[in-house]
C-alpha cells in the first residue's frame, strides 16, 4: 500500500502559497512530517485527508484517486486534527459510539467491544460517562486518539499530536503510533525533531510549502556525514559567522554559542560533529 | 479594580451571540408589532399612530414582562459562570473584595441586560420609520417618547427582576435554577395578576405590580386618541410609588443576597461535585482492538441517517435558549387564548378546530424563530464546537448528512406539534370540554400548516449553505421574512413569489375545512418543490472541509454536481414550473387576482366614471319571485328571477341602470325587460349597465324584469375570499342580486384611500340635514316595501332556506324543493342560507319558533327559544303587533361573528351563540341577549327603518340593544345588567381611544358599532331609569305608529328623538341633550362614606362627593362644563346588590349628601349602577366606616 502524492500546489486566495508542488511516496509505516510552523504541514494534511482540495496534483492511494472519490478515501481513514472540540454535553463513550456509526460500524455488539477497547486503551474508561468537553488536555487528546482510530483504518493522519503533551506521555504515544504503523500508512507531523528521529520508517522536511528533503531518517542523515562542523564562538560573533559560513543552527552552551556550520569542504578550527536528524532539519530549512 | 470587573463582564458579553439573539428577539417582536399585525402586544389602533408615546409604553412593558426569562438567562450567570469556568478558585484569591466582585458582575450584566431590553425600544424606533407604514399612522420620531418607557419601565423593571435572578444565580449556583426562575417570575406575575383583578383597591393592585403594567394601564385607561398621541405617561402618582417601592424590594433583596453570599467555593445547598479523577497516563502496553468490520451499504445510510437526526434533535432540546423560546410560546399562546373570550366575558367552547388553529397561529412566530436559528446551528453544529475536521473527515455522504440534519428540525416541529395537540387538550380539558377530535388537530398541523414551515425549514438550508457565514445567513432568512411583508403591504399579494406563503383559511365547526383547502394544497406542492429545488442546490453548496471561499466552492460544486443531480435538479425544477403555472392558470386566469391597490384603483375608476348616473331616477322594485338552486358540493347557484319595478316618480323613466356585485362570478347571464332596450353602457368588468327603454315608463307604470345566471367558484384564488356559497353552511344575501341605479355602496368607504385616488372626502353617512336622502333607507337604495316570493333548491341532505313562509316542500331529482312566500311587504334585504340541519320547533301563542342548528351545537338553544318567547312578549306588549308568524334562527359557519335580522329569518354564526360557554351561573347570556336584539330587529328596522343619513341606526340598533336590555333586566336583574353595561361602558371608552375619524355624539353616529351598540346601551339604559321605562316604550310605539311600513319620506334620528323629547320633562331635557347630542363624560368619585347607627336601629350614611362633568369633541379633547344634572346616590352590600338609590340634585363639584338606611351597607357612594358615562366608574363606592 502506497500513498502517492503527485505535483500538489495549492495556493490560498490571501495569495498564500500553501503546498508547491509536492511530490512524495508514503509507505506503509510511520511517515514523519517535519517542518517548521507555517510550512504547509497541516494544508497538506488537510488535503489528504479529504478536507480541502489542491489547486493542481493528485493524490493516490494505491489506485484510488483520492481527491475524485473523497467519500472511499474517507472509509480508511483516521484524522485527529491538530485542533478539535466537541459537542457540547455529550460523554465520551456516547461521541465514540456516534462516530463508529458514521465509520460505518454497524454491527452494535462490535461498537459496543469497540469503544469499550478504545476507552480502556486511552484510560477513559473510568470518564466515559462524563462531558469530553470537560475534560483535560491530555484527556482530549486521548480522546482524539481514540476516534482516529476507529474502523482499522489505512491512513491515520495526526496533526502534531504532540505538541502540549509531556515528555514521558510523548515517548508513549509516539511507541503507540509505531505499533499500529506496521501495516498501515501513519502520517504525523512535527515540528520537534527529537518525534522523528527514533521511529521514523520515512519523513520529508517541508518548508514554505515545499519539500526539501524527503526519505529514510539515517540516509538523511548518512548523507550528511563528514559535512558538519561545530565551533564554540563569542555571541557578538554570531553575525560574523553567519556571514562567511552556512551556520545551520546556534545554541547556548556554558554562556558561549556553540554554531553548527554545514560546508561540503573541511573547515579549519572547526571540529567535524556526527550530524543528526537535528542538522538535516536545519540545513534544508534555513 | 471595580471598573476593571465591569469592563470584563461587559467585553464577555458583548463577545457571546447570546446577547445579540436575545436583543434581537425583542428587537423583531417589536418591529413586527409596529409595522404589521403579526405581532400582536395590544396599544396602537385606528386614530392611535402605532409608534405613540401610550403604544411605546405598552409595548415595552408587555415585552418586559415576557422577557423574564431573557433577564434572567443574562442576570443569573455571571457568578455560576465563575464557578462553572473554575475561576472562582483564581478570584478568591486575588484581592478582589465581595463587594466589588458582586457590584462588578451584577452592574456588568444590567447593563448588558437593559441594552438586551432596549432591543425593543430599537424595534419600535427602526419598524416606525420604515417607508411602507401608512404616514398617517406613524408619528413624527420624538426622542422623549423613548426616553420615558427606557428610564421609567425598563431601568427600575431590569434592576429589580436582575437582582432577583442574580441573586437566586448567584446563591444556588444551578443552572435549572437559574432557567426556571424566568418562567417561575412569568407564571407567579400572571397568577397573581388574575388574584389582583378581584381586588377593588386600584392603589393596592398597582403597586402589587412589580412590572408596572397594571399601574401604566390604570393612568391611561380610558385617555382618548388625542391624548394616547400626545401625552406622556407621567412619572406620577401609582406608577412613581410603584417603581419606588419596586427599586426599594430590589435594594434590600441586595443587600439579603449580599449577606448570604458567601466568598468561598461552596454554593448554597448543591450536590457535591465530584472531581474526574483519573490519572494523565495512556495505558497501551499493546494495543489490541477488537476486530470490527465496516458496512457502507443502505443500511449504513439509514443508520447514520437516524443517528445524526436523533442527536441533532435532542442537541436542540438541551438548549436552553431553545427551551426558552419554547416555554415562552407555549405560556404566550395558553395565556393569549385561555385570556380570549368571544363576548362580555363569555367563551366559545373549545371545539376543536377553533382552539387547534388559535395555539397554532399564536404558536407560529415562535416556530419561525425556532426555525430561523435552529436551522443556521443545525448547518453551523461541526464548525461550531470545531469538530468540523474530524467530523467532515468521515465516511459519510454529503446528502446522508444534510438531510439527517434536515430531519432532525423536522423532528423538532413534530415534536412541537404533538406539544401544541397536548396544550389543546389541556385547554380543553381545563374547560371542561372533552371532544378532542385528535384527527382535526393532526390533520391541521400536519397537513394544512406543516408544509409551509418544511418550506422556511429548506430555504434556511438553502441560505446557510449559500452565504456560509451564519451571522449573514441569519440576516438574510429574517430579511426575507420582512421583504415578504414589505411586498404584500404594498400590493403585492400574489403567493407565487411570496416565500412560503399558502392561503390563509378559517375553519368552521359546521364547515370543517370547507373548501379551503383545495388551494392550500396547491401552493403547499408549488413551495415542497422549490424547497427541494433549494435543498438539491444547498447540498451541492454544502461546506465540507476547509475550503471557504466562494471559488474554490465554485469549484467543488462543479465537481460534485453529477448528471444524476442535474436530472432531478432539471426535473424539479420542471415541476416546480408546471405546479406554479397551474396555480396561476387556476388564481389569475380562472379567478380574479387583484391586488389591494389595484382594487382601490378599480373602485375609485367606477366611482369617477359612473357617479354622473347617481341622480338618475330609477323605477322602484315591487315585487320579488326567485328561483334559486343552490349546489353546495360544486359552489354554485343558479339564479331566475321575476320582479317588478314600478315608477314612483313624478317624471317619465327612459333609462335603466343596474349593477351585479358578484360580477366576476356570474355567468350565463340574461336579463330582459319587459319594455325592449337598447345597451347604452355594458361594462362586464364592473358589472354596470345602462340600457335604454324604447318606450319610456310612465309615472305609476311598472315593468317586468326577468333574468337569469349563475354564480359559481371555479378553480382557486390567490387568497380565499368567497365564503358564501359552501359545502354546509352556504349564506349569502340580496346583495348578489342585481341592484337598480348607481350603487354608492361600492365607493370605497376609507378615507385613506380616497385621498390617495384623488376623490373627495366622504362622509360614513350623509348629513342628517340632507333631505334628498331621506326618499331612501339604508338598507337598500332601490326599493320601498316589497312582496317577495322564492322557491330555493339544495341538495338531498340539506334544507334550503329563505324568509317567507314554507308553502310547500317537494324532492325531485335527488334535490329538496322550498317554496317560501312572504304575508306582508319587506324590505329588499333577504338571504338564503343552506346547510345539513337539525331543526327544533316550538311555538309562542300562534307564532312558530324554528331554530336550525349544526347537529352537536345544542347547548344554548333552549336560551335562544326563551329569548325569543320573552322577546315577543315584551316587543307585542309595548312597541306593538309582530308583523309574522314565525321566527327563525339559522346557524351559519364561523366564517363571520354576527347574527343578522332578515324578515322572519335571523342568521346567526355558530361563534357568537351557539358555541358559546354559558355554563357558569355568573356569566352573562350572550346567547339571549343576542336573540333579543336579532328579534327585536323585526321592529326596529324591519318596521320602521332610517335613510341614509346621521345617526340612521339609532332606531334600528340602539333601539334593538334598548328592547333586549329591557328583556333582560326582567328576566336577570338589575344587578346583572350593571355587569353587563360596565362592558358596555368599557367597550365604548376603550373604543374611543381607537376612533379612526372622529367621534360623533349618539345622535348622529355614523354606523359606529362602539356608539349604536355599546354607548347606546348605556345612554338607553340611563335614560330609562331617569324618565321611566313606560316613557321610553311610549316614544317607541308612539315613533313605529307613526312610521312603521312607510315609504319615502324615511325617518331620521332627530325624528326619533322628538318622541323621547316628547316624554321627558322639562327638568331633564338638559340632561339627555348631554346624552344624545353631546359627548358626555363624567368623572364622580366617593370621597368619603360613613355610617352613624339611629336611635331606631336605622343607619344614617354620609357622603363626600367629587363631581367632575366634561364635554369632549370629535377628536377626544375635553373640556369641564358645569353641573347640573340629576345622579343617582346610594349604597350596596357585600354583594354588590342595590340597597338604596336615589336620584339627587347635582351641581356642584363638591358636594355631601346624608340618607337612612334600614340595613347596613357595605359601600355607598354616588351612580351605584354606573348609569353615566364615567371616567372611572371603579371609585364612586367606596366602604363605609
Amino acid at each position: 500500500m502506497q500513498l502517492i502524492l503527485q505535483n500538489l500546489s495549492k495556493t490560498y486566495p490571501n495569495g498564500t502559497k500553501a503546498l508547491n508542488n509536492i511530490n512524495l511516496e508514503i509507505p506503509t509505516g510511520l511517515f514523519g512530517l517535519l517542518g517548521p510552523n507555517g510550512a504547509g504541514k497541516s494544508s497538506l494534511m488537510r488535503t489528504i485527508a479529504t478536507l480541502q482540495d489542491a489547486d493542481t496534483g493528485s493524490i493516490f492511494l494505491d489506485d484510488l484517486d483520492v481527491m475524485k472519490n473523497k467519500d472511499e478515501m474517507r472509509k480508511f481513514l483516521g484524522y485527529l486534527p491538530q485542533e478539535f472540540g466537541v459537542y457540547p454535553n455529550i460523554s465520551a463513550e456516547d461521541l465514540l459510539d456516534h462516530i463508529c456509526i458514521l465509520k460505518g460500524i454497524t454491527n452494535s455488539k462490535e461498537r459496543k467491544e469497540l469503544v469499550k477497547a478504545l476507552l480502556s486503551q486511552t484510560n477513559l474508561y473510568e470518564v466515559r460517562k462524563k462531558n469530553v468537553g470537560g475534560y483535560s488536555g491530555g484527556m482530549k487528546q486521548r480522546f482524539g486518539i481514540a476516534q482516529a482510530l476507529i474502523g482499522n483504518p489505512k491512513v491515520i493522519i495526526v496533526d502534531e499530536p504532540t505538541a502540549g503533551l509531556d515528555p514521558a506521555e510523548r515517548n508513549r504515544f509516539l511507541n503507540l503510533l509505531s505499533e499500529i504503523s506496521e501495516q498501515v500508512i501513519i502520517i504525523f507531523s512535527t515540528h520537534i525533531v527529537e518525534d522523528v528521529k527514533e521511529l521514523c520508517t520515512n519523513m520529508a522536511v517541508i518548508n514554505k510549502g515545499e519539500v526539501v528533503a524527503k526519505g529514510h531518517p539515517q540516509d538523511l542523515i548518512d548523507e550528511l556525514n563528514g559535512k558538519v562542523f561545530k565551533k564554540i564562538i563569542e555571541k557578538n560573533t554570531l553575525d560574523e559567522y553567519k556571514n562567511n559560513f552556512r551556520v545551520i543552527s546556534n545554541k547556548l552552551s556554558a554562556g558561549k554559542t556553540e554554531i553548527h556550520v554545514a560546508s561540503n569542504t573541511p573547515l579549519l578550527d572547526f571540529e567535524l560533529v556526527n550530524p543528526g536528524l537535528e542538522d538535516v532539519y536545519f540545513n534544508k530549512i534555513i | 479594580m471595580l471598573l476593571n470587573i465591569i469592563l470584563f463582564e461587559l467585553r464577555y458579553r458583548l463577545n457571546r451571540p447570546a446577547t445579540y439573539i436575545y436583543f434581537g428577539i425583542l428587537f423583531l417582536l417589536s418591529f413586527l408589532f409596529i409595522t404589521t399585525d403579526v405581532v400582536q402586544i395590544g396599544g396602537s389602533s385606528g386614530n392611535v399612530f402605532r409608534n405613540s408615546p401610550f403604544t411605546i409604553n405598552k409595548t415595552v412593558l408587555i415585552l418586559n414582562l415576557f422577557a423574564a426569562m431573557i433577564c434572567s438567562a443574562i442576570m443569573g450567570v455571571p457568578v455560576y459562570r465563575d464557578f462553572e469556568h473554575r475561576f472562582h478558585e483564581i478570584l478568591f484569591t486575588t484581592p478582589i473584595s465581595k463587594f466589588q466582585y458582586l457590584i462588578g458582575r451584577f452592574l456588568g450584566s444590567y447593563i448588558i441586560a437593559v441594552l438586551v431590553m432596549s432591543g425593543a425600544l430599537v424595534g419600535i424606533m427602526v419598524g416606525s420609520s420604515m417607508p411602507y407604514l401608512d404616514p398617517e399612522q406613524v408619528a413624527p420620531f420624538n426622542a422623549i417618547y423613548y426616553w420615558q418607557p427606557f428610564y421609567s419601565i425598563i431601568l427600575p423593571n431590569v434592576f429589580f427582576m436582575g437582582v432577583l435572578f442574580f441573586m437566586v444565580g448567584s446563591l444556588t449556583r444551578n443552572i435549572f435554577a437559574i432557567y426556571v426562575q424566568g418562567i417561575l417570575f412569568l407564571v407567579l406575575y400572571l397568577l397573581s395578576d388574575t388574584l389582583a383583578g378581584d381586588i377593588d383597591n386600584k392603589l393596592i393592585s398597582s403597586l402589587l405590580d412589580p412590572i408596572g403594567l397594571s399601574a401604566s394601564s390604570e393612568i391611561t385607561k380610558f385617555w382618548t386618541p388625542a391624548q394616547r398621541n400626545q401625552m406622556i405617561i407621567p412619572l406620577q402618582s401609582y406608577l412613581l410609588y410603584n417603581r419606588l417601592i419596586w427599586i426599594g424590594f430590589g435594594l434590600l433583596f441586595f443587600m439579603i443576597g449580599f449577606k448570604l453570599f458567601s466568598f468561598s467555593a461552596q454554593p448554597i445547598n448543591l450536590k457535591k461535585r465530584k472531581k474526574l479523577g483519573v490519572s494523565d497516563e495512556l495505558i497501551l502496553h499493546k494495543l489490541a482492538l477488537p476486530k470490527t468490520k465496516q458496512w457502507f451499504n443502505f443500511k449504513t445510510q439509514v443508520m447514520q441517517f437516524s443517528k445524526i437526526a436523533s442527536f441533532e434533535t435532542r442537541l436542540i432540546f438541551r438548549s436552553p435558549i431553545f427551551i426558552i423560546i419554547v416555554l415562552l410560546g407555549f405560556f404566550t399562546t395558553v395565556l393569549n387564548i385561555t385570556g380570549d373570550t368571544a363576548m362580555y366575558g363569555v367563551s366559545t367552547y373549545p371545539v376543536t378546530v377553533k382552539i387547534i388553529q388559535n395555539v397554532a397561529e399564536n404558536f407560529s412566530l415562535f416556530f419561525i424563530i425556532i426555525i430561523t436559528f435552529y436551522t443556521g446551528e443545525l448547518v453551523w453544529r461541526e464548525r461550531s464546537n470545531k469538530i468540523n475536521q474530524i467530523a467532515d473527515a468521515l465516511p459519510i455522504k454529503n446528502y446522508t448528512l444534510m438531510f439527517s440534519k434536515f430531519a432532525a428540525m423536522l423532528l423538532v416541529l413534530i415534536i412541537l406539534n404533538l406539544l401544541i395537540i397536548l396544550s389543546c387538550i389541556g385547554i380543553q380539558t381545563g374547560a371542561g370540554y372533552t371532544n378532542y377530535e385528535i384527527g382535526i388537530s393532526l390533520k391541521y398541523l400536519f397537513i394544512e400548516s406543516f408544509p409551509g414551515y418544511v418550506f422556511l425549514v429548506m430555504f434556511s438550508f438553502f441560505i446557510h449553505a449559500l452565504v456560509n457565514n451564519k451571522f449573514l445567513g441569519h440576516t438574510i432568512v429574517i430579511l426575507t421574512y420582512i421583504v415578504n411583508i414589505a411586498l404584500e403591504t404594498n400590493g403585492f399579494e400574489h403567493k407565487l413569489y411570496l416565500l412560503g406563503t399558502t392561503p390563509s383559511f378559517t375553519l368552521s365547526d359546521m364547515n370543517g375545512f370547507g373548501h379551503f383547502m383545495h388551494a392550500v394544497h396547491w401552493y403547499q406542492l408549488y413551495w415542497m418543490l422549490i424547497g427541494s429545488v433549494l435543498m438539491v442546490i444547498a447540498a451541492q453548496l454544502w461546506v465540507r472541509g476547509n475550503d471557504y471561499n466562494f471559488k474554490s466552492r465554485l469549484l467543488i460544486v462543479s465537481n460534485r454536481f453529477n448528471t444524476k443531480g442535474k436530472l432531478i435538479l432539471s426535473m424539479l425544477i420542471l415541476m416546480s414550473v408546471a405546479c406554479g403555472s397551474f396555480i396561476y392558470y387556476n388564481t389569475t386566469v380562472l379567478n380574479q387576482y387583484l391586488p389591494k391597490n389595484e382594487r382601490r384603483v378599480a373602485m375609485a375608476q367606477f366611482e369617477k366614471q359612473y357617479k354622473k348616473f347617481e341622480k338618475v331616477l330609477q323605477p322602484r322594485i315591487t315585487s320579488v319571485n326567485n328561483q334559486v338552486d343552490i349546489f353546495p358540493d360544486e359552489r354554485k347557484v343558479t339564479f331566475k328571477g321575476q320582479w317588478w319595478l314600478k315608477n314612483i316618480h313624478s317624471n317619465n323613466i327612459d333609462t335603466i341602470i343596474y349593477n351585479l356585485a358578484s360580477i366576476s362570478n356570474i355567468q350565463h347571464k340574461k336579463i330582459s325587460f319587459s319594455t325592449p332596450t337598447k345597451e347604452i353602457v355594458n361594462n362586464n368588468y364592473f358589472g354596470f349597465y345602462v340600457l335604454k327603454l324604447t318606450k319610456p315608463l310612465l309615472p305609476g307604470d311598472s315593468i317586468e324584469l326577468k333574468f337569469s345566471y349563475d354564480i359559481a367558484y371555479y378553480g382557486f384564488e390567490n387568497e380565499v375570499s368567497q365564503t358564501d356559497i359552501v359545502y354546509n353552511g352556504t349564506f349569502f344575501n340580496s346583495g348578489v342580486l342585481p341592484f337598480f341605479g348607481y350603487n354608492a355602496d361600492m365607493e370605497i368607504a376609507n378615507s385613506d384611500d380616497r385621498k390617495k385616488e384623488n376623490l373627495p372626502k366622504k362622509a360614513r353617512s350623509y348629513a342628517i340635514t340632507d333631505s334628498s336622502r331621506y326618499n331612501n333607507t339604508y338598507i337598500s337604495g332601490d326599493a320601498d316595501w316589497l312582496n317577495f316570493e322564492t322557491t330555493v333548491s339544495t341538495i338531498e341532505n340539506q334544507i334550503a332556506i329563505a324568509p317567507g313562509y314554507l308553502q310547500k316542500e317537494w324532492k325531485s331529482n335527488g334535490r329538496r324543493y322550498f317554496h317560501y312566500k312572504m304575508d306582508a311587504p319587506i324590505l329588499n334585504f333577504y338571504a338564503y342560507l343552506s346547510a345539513d340541519y337539525q331543526v327544533k320547533k316550538d311555538k309562542w301563542h300562534d307564532v312558530n319558533i324554528e331554530i336550525y342548528y349544526h347537529k352537536g351545537h345544542e347547548y344554548n338553544i333552549d336560551k335562544m327559544i326563551l329569548s325569543i318567547k320573552h322577546s315577543l312578549d315584551y316587543f307585542t306588549k309595548n312597541f306593538g303587533p309582530y308583523q309574522h308568524k314565525q321566527a327563525r334562527i339559522i346557524e351559519f359557519p364561523a366564517y363571520a361573528s354576527f347574527a343578522q335580522s332578515f324578515p322572519n329569518t335571523i342568521p346567526y354564526s355558530e361563534d357568537i351563540g351557539f358555541i358559546l360557554n354559558l355554563n357558569d351561573p355568573k356569566a352573562i347570556d350572550v346567547s339571549y341577549y343576542v336573540t333579543s336584539h336579532e328579534i327585536a330587529h323585526q321592529w326596529w328596522a324591519h318596521q320602521v327603518i332610517g335613510a341614509p343619513v346621521d345617526g340612521m341606526t339609532v332606531f334600528s340598533e340602539t333601539m334593538s340593544q334598548y328592547s333586549a336590555l329591557m328583556v333582560m333586566k326582567k328576566q336577570f336583574g338589575k344587578e346583572k345588567m350593571k355587569k353587563f353595561l360596565a362592558y358596555e361602558l368599557d367597550k365604548y371608552q376603550s373604543a374611543r381611544g381607537t376612533e379612526r375619524e372622529k367621534e360623533q355624539a349618539l345622535l348622529f353616529n355614523q354606523n359606529q358599532s362602539y356608539l349604536h351598540y355599546n354607548k347606546g346601551s348605556v345612554i338607553m339604559y340611563a335614560l330609562q331609569d331617569l324618565i321611566g321605562e313606560e316613557k321610553v316604550n311610549n316614544a317607541a310605539k308612539n315613533f313605529i305608529n307613526k312610521y312603521k311600513f312607510k315609504g319615502a319620506p324615511y325617518p331620521n334620528a332627530l325624528d326619533f328623538y322628538s318622541f323621547i323629547k316628547n316624554e321627558t320633562p322639562d327638568s331633564l331635557k338638559q340632561m339627555i341633550d348631554d346624552m344624545f347630542v353631546r359627548i358626555t363624560v363624567f368623572n364622580n368619585r366617593c370621597q368619603k362614606a360613613s355610617i352613624t347607627e339611629t336611635k331606631d336601629k336605622k343607619y344614617l350614611v354620609k357622603v363626600d362627593l367629587n363631581m367632575q362633568k366634561f364635554y369632549a369633541d370629535s377628536a377626544g379633547n375635553e373640556k369641564t362644563t358645569a353641573l347640573n344634572d340629576w345622579i343617582d346616590i346610594g349604597a350596596v352590600d357585600e354583594n354588590d346588590q342595590l340597597l338604596y338609590s336615589k336620584k339627587v340634585k347635582i351641581n356642584k363639584d363638591k358636594m355631601s349628601f346624608e340618607f337612612v338606611m334600614d340595613k347596613k351597607p357595605y359601600k355607598a357612594g354616588i351612580d351605584p349602577l354606573n348609569q353615566l358615562i364615567d371616567k372611572d366608574g371603579d371609585d364612586n363606592l367606596i366602604k363605609v366606616n
